[in-house]
């Protein structure tokens, strides 16, 4: 016994220093790259330690060369050669440099900092860190001999897509940009439509490998100073190697984890990114995704797309409410036609009855077993054409939909009220705006199948019952999910399952706590601050 | 010794939020945040509807015919009158100690000076007694409606799966909190009110109003005995005495409670209107859901389910799932209240409950028992709640226990409220 308890603390003792050791290398290991050193003073070691710190990268460009002045100081010149725009770097940095002389003045530094740069971005910095940062970014890194600070001249240039139509948001009316993987072009594209000085935009850097560009915009005096102060928390307490897509932060911003609805919404298009900032909420852009992200969401905006405040408010409430029943269709289809088949029969007019009953008399599996087969073998199909090349997907469809759906009735393993059940849900969950919302209810068609299976219409209530429950405890950034309609809110409610005219849409939705609740002037509004704001916001 | 610290930390803990939450000086960031977890008026209005219409809606027309025939319908309105009295002075008793539920405020009018255990000991047995109340309502209904959708959905489904099916999606809902069951039931609300709206269809294709008369063919006795089986309707308000602690505007509750009551009698007396008019007091008699009988009359041409009666329980299903979920949802809490359970351990207390929910639902031995037994809950329930409250209520007055009124404040109080909201 007492061996064993003496063996157990040596290994204890001897992990702790094994672990203090393994700290003690890696901190090192981390300070020997660049965290916490200083620039160096002379060049040679400048150089040494950036080749060092990048080992024998192709790509990394190093070009010393003499200042023309008395004391022949040297200089040198440093970028990674895709990242930075050569006609800045070539044209504004070298050559000035190369052949300017200077000789009146006693500090070079100065001189070259204050006339031979002809960039327009250009920073002074101390620490290695941001020396690194920089090359890493595009900017192209000055040192001089002699001299222990660096000069980063912004010269961020590399090959990117153009700005392109959103492919997945697709409107008839409205505009045909959508974001780009550049962050910059994306912030352009929202300055130019929101052009209103209170647009805050905060950086973060996220991802200890990738070190992406990841930006936080909100309207100050307009979004809820709380909300962006979580948004910010909860931005900086990520810590992860990688961020690729919009979708890395979003798992990590979300309230609730286990749930299959989305809290935040994104979207490709700039001018629904400055819609939604004009409620009161924030947007996150990542750099290298073409997708923002929007906090906080709530279920109703799911199902609204950006065209229904483009199109006039009567067609809008009307495509709202298509929507809403093809949500209800794609959620609840198969699941009544288990129950109504298997349990409620005599509720069905007698006449259909007759007639889902002579195709159901070949079929040799009970509905649960024959709705499971055809929904998987449609998600199959889905999932299919997604990965099938351009011009074949559409062919697969019909391929799969029409000759084996026909197929499979003819030969009597499914009926045909089957077919059009399913169909009729497929088609109507593509009638939804967002796609991820749309995932969702694919998700939760099985388990509503599953309850009607066992108990009929009576088990597809009581999962909807837990449905409601489940949605109902849902909180993005504390605003609860199922608002406008729990908790009620009448004022929002204008713009919830209908949409009425702008004129009367004079309130920003009260549940995302805006700042400043009147968005247009309204009946009731007794100063007149927003003369101006009306134009733009109304756009 | 323990339970009566605990208890004293409590209420002086409340105590202070109670200062805290009705002084002027209330800073907007610290009402947002209370906001956030405390039920609006419209709330206590859908939580008082939803938890008064349940599955006796379901059945009560048919006991009523039975004793006092048409005059029901009159009897139903004497009934809404009775309970809006009853609950005016629940909600009284309950605005005399905002944001305190009836076990933070039942001990504080019961203490004692000296022999302190006489106050702990009533206040034990009128706390056991709710909690009894509330176990049976829930038990009861769970019965009683698993009876309904069993003899219409589920004929070859045993009783017992519809029950404990029923029993799992109630206790899973029940210990979520107070604002929580708030939105659900405001989500829920519009679709309790469809099958009133049913009615319509079936009174227009179906109804006479010859039905409806003699109207005051009824003795006095007559209509003390027909009382209790409407009061079916209207037991189980007694939630608000736990409810109203966590009431955001407590001032505004009578106007919730009231509104909540007058909504109830208008639906109860249109649905017995209806029920009468179109199947006749003769024939309501003889059917025993009658509300069910009742859809079958309709000829659904316009619509597109051949038989609207299944579609009408699925319905009901919501009615009854609101009913049990709020009541047994206030049992929980006000068990783990009592006990001083942590928040996050509240679900044991639900999960404990389930077996002898289930077990007092599955006691009667048949529907006729279980009629029985419902009716003598509600007698015995509604009037002694009542008669606790009311003597309650009284010593609070006589001996100047919680909030007295003094006018200044109580307007500067809820000016502040609605100049804010």
């Amino acid at each position: 016994m007492k061996l064993r308890s003496l063996r157990a603390l040596r290994d204890q003792k001897r992990n702790k220093k094994r672990k203090e050791q393994l700290e003690q290398y890696s901190k090192q290991k981390l300070e020997e790259r660049y965290e916490k050193k200083d620039v160096y003073g002379t060049l040679k070691e400048n150089i040494n330690f950036i080749h060092e710190v990048f080992g024998d990268t192709s790509d990394l460009i190093t070009r010393t060369f003499e200042i023309r002045s008395i004391e022949k100081i040297k200089g040198s010149v440093v970028y990674i050669d895709e990242l930075v725009n050569k006609d800045i770097t070539q044209n504004f940095v070298i050559r000035p440099l190369m052949t300017h002389e200077i000789y009146e003045s006693p500090d070079i530094w100065r001189s070259v900092v204050n006339k031979l740069i002809e960039a327009g971005e250009i920073k002074e910095v101390f620490h290695m860190k941001d020396v690194i940062m920089g090359i890493l970014s595009g900017d192209t890194v000055f040192f001089l001999d002699g001299v222990s600070r660096a000069l980063v001249i912004g010269s961020k240039g590399w090959a990117t897509r153009s700005v392109g139509e959103p492919r997945a948001e697709q409107v008839v009316r409205g505009s045909r940009e959508g974001l780009s993987e550049t962050s910059s072009f994306s912030l352009a594209m929202i300055r130019h439509r929101l052009k209103d000085p209170d647009l805050r935009i905060k950086n973060f850097t996220i991802g200890k490998r990738t070190h992406t560009y990841v930006c936080l915009l909100y309207i100050d005096g307009l979004t809820d100073p709380k909300l962006v102060k979580a948004a910010e928390e909860r931005l900086n307490s990520i810590d992860i190697d990688g961020v690729l897509e919009t979708g890395y932060i979003e798992e990590y911003l979300q309230d609730q984890t286990w749930t299959p609805f989305p809290q935040i919404q994104n979207t490709e298009r700039p001018d629904a990114v400055v819609a939604h900032l004009l409620e009161g909420k924030f947007a996150i852009l990542v750099d290298g995704s073409p997708h923002a992200l929007i906090a906080p969401a709530v279920f109703t905006q799911f199902y609204n797309s950006p065209e229904d405040y483009y199109e006039r408010y009567l067609i809008s409430s009307f495509l709202r409410f298509i929507r809403l029943s093809s949500f209800m269709i794609a959620l609840l289809l198969p699941a009544l036609y288990i129950a109504f088949v298997s349990f409620h029969p005599e509720m069905i007019p007698a006449k259909l009855a007759t007639a889902m009953a002579a195709g159901r008399a070949s079929v040799p599996f009970p509905s649960i077993i024959e709705a499971l087969l055809m929904e998987v073998s449609i998600e199959i199909l889905r999932e299919a054409s997604i990965r099938l090349p351009g011009p074949i997907g559409p062919t697969i469809g019909i391929v799969g939909g029409l000759v084996v759906g026909t197929s499979a009735v003819q030969a009597g393993l499914i009926s045909p009220a089957m077919v059009i059940v399913v169909s009729m849900t497929t088609i109507s969950s593509y009638a939804n705006p967002s796609y991820n919302a749309a995932i969702s209810i694919r998700l939760l068609r099985f388990p509503l199948m599953i309850a009607a299976a066992i108990f009929g219409l009576y088990g597809i209530m009581l999962a909807l019952m837990l449905l409601a429950l489940h949605m109902v405890q849902i909180r993005s950034f504390g605003v609860p999910y199922m608002a406008p309609f729990a908790p009620l809110n009448l004022q929002s409610l204008r713009d919830a399952i209908v949409r009425v005219p702008w004129k009367y849409m004079d309130k920003r939705p009260s549940f995302y706590n805006p700042q400043q609740i009147q968005r247009q002037k309204g009946s009731n509004e007794s100063s007149s601050s927003q003369k101006g704001g009306e134009i733009d916001e109304q756009k | 010794m323990n339970q009566v610290v605990h208890r004293r930390v409590a209420r002086l803990m409340s105590k202070n939020s109670h200062t805290h939450s009705s002084s002027p000086q209330i800073t907007r960031s610290n009402q947002q945040v209370e906001q956030q977890d405390t039920i609006t008026s419209y709330q206590a209005y859908v939580l008082v509807v939803s938890q008064l219409i349940g599955v006796g809606i379901l059945s009560f027309q048919r006991a009523v015919a039975e004793v006092a025939g048409a005059a029901g319908i009159w009897i139903t309105v004497l009934c809404g009158v009775i309970s809006a009295i009853g609950i005016y002075f629940f909600t009284k008793l309950c605005q005399r100690f905002p944001k305190k539920t009836l076990v933070q405020f039942i001990p504080e009018i019961l203490k004692t000076k000296r022999m302190k255990w006489i106050g702990t000991g009533i206040t034990g047995v009128i706390l056991i007694g709710f909690g009894f109340y509330f176990i049976f309502i829930v038990g009861l209904s769970a019965r009683n409606f698993s009876e309904a959708t069993k003899s219409i959905m589920l004929i070859r489904t045993p009783i017992e799966a519809v029950i404990i099916s029923l029993l799992l999606v109630t206790t899973l809902a029940s210990y979520t909190k107070p604002v929580i069951l708030g939105m659900l039931n405001e989500i829920l609300f519009p679709f309790l009110l469809i099958p009133f709206l049913m009615h319509f269809y079936v009174v227009y294709q179906r109804g006479e109003l010859v039905n409806l008369l003699p109207l005051f063919d009824i003795s006095w006795q007559g209509v003390i005995y027909a009382i209790p089986k409407v009061m079916i309707v209207f037991a189980g308000f007694s939630i608000i005495l736990l409810l109203a602690g966590y009431y955001q505007q407590p001032e505004k509750a009578l106007t919730s409670h009231l509104s909540a009551i007058g909504t109830v009698t208008v639906l109860a007396v249109f649905s017995i209107v209806a029920q009468f008019s179109v199947l006749g007091t003769d024939e309501i008699v003889k059917d025993f859901w009658n509300t069910i009988d009742f859809f079958k009359e309709a000829q659904s041409e316009l619509l597109i389910l051949e038989r609207t009666d299944a579609f009408m329980i699925a319905l009901w299903v919501v009615a009854v799932f609101t009913t049990i979920t709020i009541t047994q949802s206030v049992l929980v809490r006000l068990i783990s209240e009592a006990f001083h359970i942590k928040e996050k351990d509240t679900k044991y207390i639900a999960w404990l409950l389930f077996p002898l929910i289930y077990g007092i639902a599955m006691y009667p031995e048949n529907i006729a028992i279980l009629q029985e037994y419902l009716n003598n809950l509600v007698v015995y329930g509604y009037f002694s709640s009542g008669a606790v409250v009311l003597i309650l209520l009284l010593i609070a007055v006589l001996r100047k226990k919680g909030k007295t009124k003094k006018k200044g404040e109580s307007e500067h109080a809820s000016q502040s409220q609605s100049t804010s909201s």
